[in-house]
């Protein structure tokens, strides 16, 4: 895995959506952490929905019905 | 010896049969025992969530003391919930206006009662004060 992080990206994603919220210290870190977290959340969700139908592998529909769940959960 | 969780818990459960006893006839179904039992039960549970998120979120606004604001953030990830739970404030902060205005036309009545007595005890004083000259 690569271990450096799109820090300049991040926060100009941010600034997309928000464009007078303004990020203080590292907080893009916190950010970062949490996105990496849902994003092992997403493949569990997603791998254990491919078992469930006996698929070796991760097929469109198991990424959509579980990022489904997952983006519900992830809910602040 | 029943301890206050207990007592806490049956007035759950008797409120939570109210409720269904409700649902039940609007929709014309039946709740079992253990249905009602389970929601009860489920009430008591989310409640502790409910209890540790306003703690946190008054917290986190510098306060002790958990506001309609903080309630509003707790119905924040559900939008419907939200406009309900927005509305219920907006109707509540109108009342509690219409009370304060009502309390205090109420006081100026009584003020203005009092007014009229202090009115006339300083004439009286001043009468004493030519009776004792």
């Amino acid at each position: 895995m690569k271990r450096t992080l799109p820090r300049s990206t991040l926060k100009s994603l941010v600034k997309k959506h928000k464009p007078q919220l303004r990020l203080g210290g590292n907080t893009d870190l916190l950010v970062h952490l949490n996105f990496l977290l849902f994003l092992f959340r997403l493949a569990e969700e997603a791998r254990a929905k491919a078992v469930e139908e006996k698929s070796k592998i991760i097929k469109y529909e198991h990424v959509l019905s579980s990022a489904k769940i997952i983006l519900k959960k992830s809910r602040g | 010896m029943e301890t206050e969780a207990q007592r806490l818990k049956a007035a759950f459960h008797y409120t939570a049969a109210r409720l269904c006893e409700e649902v039940a006839e609007d929709k014309g179904i039946c709740f079992s025992r253990q249905a009602i039992a389970a929601v009860s039960e489920i009430t008591f549970r989310q409640c502790e969530i409910f209890a540790r998120d306003l703690e946190m979120f008054a917290k986190h606004g510098k306060r002790s003391t958990v506001n309609v604001e903080d309630v509003k953030l707790l119905a924040r990830r559900s939008n419907s919930l939200l406009k309900h739970i927005t509305q219920k404030s907006d109707e509540l902060s109108l009342n509690n206006l219409e009370q304060k205005e009502k309390k205090k036309k109420k006081s100026a009545a009584k003020k203005g009662r009092r007014n009229s007595n202090e009115h006339e005890e300083p004439v009286a004083i001043v009468n004493e004060d030519s009776n004792m000259a």
